[in-house]
This record gives structure tokens, C-alpha cells and sequence, in this order.
């Protein structure tokens, strides 16, 4: 079980609201592969994840993901506070208004509503572990996107933060990968699935 | 191998933990609420004391209890595994 801790992973401090950028970063709260989706990803795979190495890794960043999932409606939340209602339209964040106010609600950039199609959970250790991988490249990925467009350090800094973290996320998933594959058949890794298979 | 000692203690930790959940409810729209306040202090105490016993017999309950000589976090079942397991 959780039990939740009053503190941010690593400090938000946005003194200037601006809509338009956190029309883009709460991509990485609700979007194809932001912080709810790898969060929801790595809890659901560890039930079916063979080695208590890779299992421990699913469940400690899981969580983690949870905290960074905080920190970008921290983000959010803070961007868009305060705003006038001119504001809201010349900034282009009228459409999300309309709907949400400035309360809080998973989606992408685009707009589409957070989905669990954007991930899978296989039952496949190694289909899992290679989906991880691939998982923390696409939010590096969109983190570096979302820098391009950020020139106010007090988003950029803890934007920075977590981007370093999806490449120690994917450092770690490569460990988990090696692990399982070592303890597989070194002739063949796909002769059966260690987490289906009775051997 | 079921181990009826560490059952019971589990079952302990859950209790308390359980209680003291139940009175942050009642004391999150109640902050002065002397009684739900005792009786969330008591469970709190309970449960430190059990938690303490059943990682000293049993293994780390949180990650951050886990770093004594060995990383004990990825060693025996975890809590969704059958006994059997």
C-alpha cells in the first residue's frame, strides 16, 4: 500500500502564470506518454514480473512517477493561477477553460483525454521491460520538447529534473532487463515466458 | 511455509495502521477533535511498535527501512504473491 508524503520530489516555485506553456507541459500529466501513463504502467506490470529485482524496480519507479505526476500539476497549477479572462483568450487557453476552469484534468497537449491505450501491460517480462525503455525515451523525449519552448527558469529548472530522471529511469530498466535475461536460456531468451510458463 | 508469529503481527500492523487511517479521515474535517486526536496518537504508537518488531524479525516494510548491511527490499515475497509462491 501508499501512504502519501506532504512534500514535492524536487521544489516548484512559478512566480509568472503563463497558459500557453501549461497547455503544453500537462502533456506530461495526461498525455500519450506522461507521468499518469508510466505510473499506471510499471504498478500494473509488476504483478506479473518474475524477479524480485525487477519487481522492486517496477514498484520503487512506479511510485516515483506518481511524485513526478505532482510535480507537473504543481507546474500547471501554478502557470495557471491568477489568470483574466483576456488572458485565457489571448494565451489560447480558452478551449481547456471552457471545460476544466483551471482545475486539474489529465490530457495531452492536443487536448485528447488520458488514455490506458497508451501503454500495454504483456504478462511478457521482456516485451514489458523493452515497453519501459522505450517509455522513459518517448517522456526524455518530450521533456526536451517542452524545453524548447521554455525561457522562464523557474519552470525549466525542475522541467530539467525531470528529464534527468527518465534517463536514470531507462539506465535502470536496462539493469532489470539484464537481469531477466540472465536468468533465462542464454540460447534462446524467448523459449518460454518465465512468468507464464510452468518449468 | 505459512508463519503464524509473523501472521498475527502483520495482522497487527494493519490494525493500528488501519485505525489511525480511519481517524485522519474523521480528523481531516475535525482537527480539534480531542478524542479522534488520542485515539489516532495510540493507534500511532501501536503500530511504530509493531512495525519496529515485525522488520526486525521479518524484513523492511518501506523501501527507506530496507539499507542496513544488505539491499533487503527485493528479498522474499511480495504482498500480492500467494503463500505458496
Amino acid at each position: 500500500m501508499w501512504s502519501y508524503e506532504k512534500k514535492l520530489q524536487y521544489p516548484v516555485n512559478i512566480k509568472n502564470p503563463n497558459p500557453k506553456l501549461a497547455k503544453l507541459i500537462i502533456t506530461q500529466y495526461g498525455g500519450p506518454d506522461g507521468e499518469l501513463g508510466a505510473a499506471m504502467r510499471y504498478l500494473s506490470q509488476r504483478y506479473t514480473m518474475p524477479y524480485n529485482e525487477a519487481i522492486g524496480i517496477l514498484t520503487d519507479i512506479g511510485t516515483e512517477e506518481l511524485a513526478h505526476m505532482e510535480m507537473i500539476c504543481a507546474i500547471v497549477h501554478q502557470l495557471t493561477k491568477g489568470l483574466t479572462e483576456q488572458e485565457i483568450i489571448d494565451q489560447g487557453f480558452a478551449p481547456y477553460f471552457v471545460d476544466h476552469t483551471a482545475g486539474l484534468y489529465p490530457v495531452a497537449a492536443s487536448g485528447v483525454p488520458w488514455s490506458a491505450n497508451t501503454f500495454q501491460s504483456t504478462g511478457d517480462p521482456i516485451a514489458d521491460l523493452s515497453e519501459d525503455l522505450a517509455a522513459e525515451q518517448k517522456a526524455r523525449k518530450t521533456y526536451d520538447n517542452i524545453l524548447r519552448f521554455t525561457d522562464d527558469r523557474d519552470v525549466a529548472d525542475p522541467i530539467r529534473f525531470l528529464r534527468e530522471r527518465e534517463i536514470v529511469h531507462f539506465q535502470r530498466f536496462g539493469d532489470a532487463l539484464r537481469i531477466v535475461q540472465d536468468n533465462l536460456d542464454y540460447k534462446n531468451f524467448y523459449a518460454y515466458n518465465p512468468s507464464f510458463d510452468k518449468r | 511455509m505459512t508463519d503464524n508469529r509473523k501472521d498475527a503481527l502483520m495482522k497487527r500492523i494493519q490494525m493500528y495502521a488501519f485505525v489511525a487511517h480511519e481517524c485522519a479521515l474523521y480528523l481531516d474535517c475535525h482537527p480539534n477533535n480531542a478524542q479522534a486526536l488520542e485515539r489516532h496518537a495510540k493507534a500511532i504508537k501501536e503500530m511504530n511498535e509493531a512495525v519496529a518488531l515485525y522488520e526486525g524479525l521479518y524484513g523492511p516494510l518501506t523501501a527507506n527501512a530496507a539499507g542496513n548491511k544488505d539491499w533487503s527490499w527485493v528479498k522474499g515475497a511480495w504482498p500480492w504473491q500467494n503463500k505458496e509462491d
